[in-house]
């Protein structure tokens, strides 16, 4: 697979059509984020598979966002799995990135990672390399449902108590883009507790990924206290869609219906 | 979301009331305030940090 991509970003650097690939790297025994540039040796180049399938993945599209800041006129090329591909499309309708200026270079997950995070669509729209996984079962969501209600208190309470506040999950979330945090201001969630107010930490982080939260789970992979924080946006995920037949990121260009202005006829 | 967290719905309420309707907007407040009492103490109240010793 990798030998595929190698030669996809070597085409698209020689051929100037984009200034930089935005991908991974195995470097000092580590994998981080690299912007491979023209004459580069791709060769370290990686896509995030450390030990298992899958175990280094970065919010690559979060990188891409400031790089478009600082270089608005240039085309980069990303690296995308099936959730970053969902995660552009929402990044396109929030205004956070123009599609004309975004190549991306896409990937599948194998099955077993589509397994473990219960993905919906563990490949993106335009595959560069690999094969289609089948989606994975739901279940974390409804392991919850499936308690009685003090069952569920009792359970988030014991899960969001341990939150030490390091702000992991919204410094490493791909769609949290705001300059201004709800989770940071002294009026909405009282400083200097530890844990935070909860449930109500926890809660307006969910209440803000309405819409946002492409399910890439990196959230509960940062949280060094291992709150399963997908399971609650995976939720929060699953309410739009019965309410709203909505799922964030899935068509290209539809708008999260909390995004949505729609003018009056005749007005442009 | 409250309901997956298992915390009682009926102690969020979400009404439009406009400013120039006062005795709704009192109505409201005493409604609510007597259906939070029936409910009892919020379970957010207490402290779910682990004894220490
Ligand atoms: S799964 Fe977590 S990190 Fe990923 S988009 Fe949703 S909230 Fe952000
Ligand atoms: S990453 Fe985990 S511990 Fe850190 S603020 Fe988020 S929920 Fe709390």
């Amino acid at each position: 697979m990798i030998d595929v991509i190698r030669d996809k970003v070597k085409e698209l650097l020689d051929s100037g059509e984009i200034k930089g690939f935005l991908g991974l790297v195995r470097k000092n025994g580590h994998i981080a984020p690299h912007l491979f540039q023209k004459g580069d040796d791709l060769g370290a180049m990686s896509l995030g598979d450390d030990k298992v399938a899958g175990d280094a993945r970065y919010p690559l599209n979060k990188f891409l966002i400031n790089l478009a800041k600082a270089y608005p006129e240039e085309t980069f090329a990303v690296l995308v799995r099936g959730c970053d591909d969902r995660g552009l499309q929402t990044l396109y309708t929030w205004n956070q990135l123009n599609p004309k200026k975004v190549v991306p270079v896409g990937i599948t997950c194998p099955q077993e990672l589509a397994d473990a995070c219960e993905c919906l669509k563990p490949f993106p729209a335009v595959i560069t390399a690999g094969e289609c996984a089948q989606p994975g079962t739901p279940r974390s969501v409804a392991a919850v449902d499936a308690l009685v209600m003090s069952e569920r208190f009792s359970y988030w309470m014991d899960e969001f108590v341990k939150c030490i506040k390091c702000y992991g999950c919204s410094n490493v979330c791909p769609m949290c883009f705001c300059n201004e945090c709800t989770l940071k201001c002294d009026d909405l969630v009282k400083g200097g507790e530890l844990p935070p107010e909860i449930p109500v930490f926890h809660h307006t982080r969910a209440m803000h990924m309405v819409g946002r939260c492409i399910d890439c789970g990196l959230c509960e992979e940062a949280c060094p206290s291992n709150i399963p924080l997908r399971t609650l946006y995976k939720k929060v995920g699953s309410i739009m869609e019965e309410q709203f037949d909505f799922t964030t990121g899935a068509v290209r260009g539809q708008r999260s219906p909390l995004n949505k202005i729609d003018f009056a006829e005749g007005r442009k | 979301m409250l309901k997956f967290s298992g915390i009682d719905e009926a102690r969020l309420k979400a009404s439009w009331v406009s400013s120039a309707e006062a005795p709704e907007l009192v109505h409201e407040f005493t409604s609510f305030i007597k259906e939070l009492r029936e409910l009892g103490p919020s379970p957010l109240r207490a402290d779910y940090r682990r004894e220490l010793v």
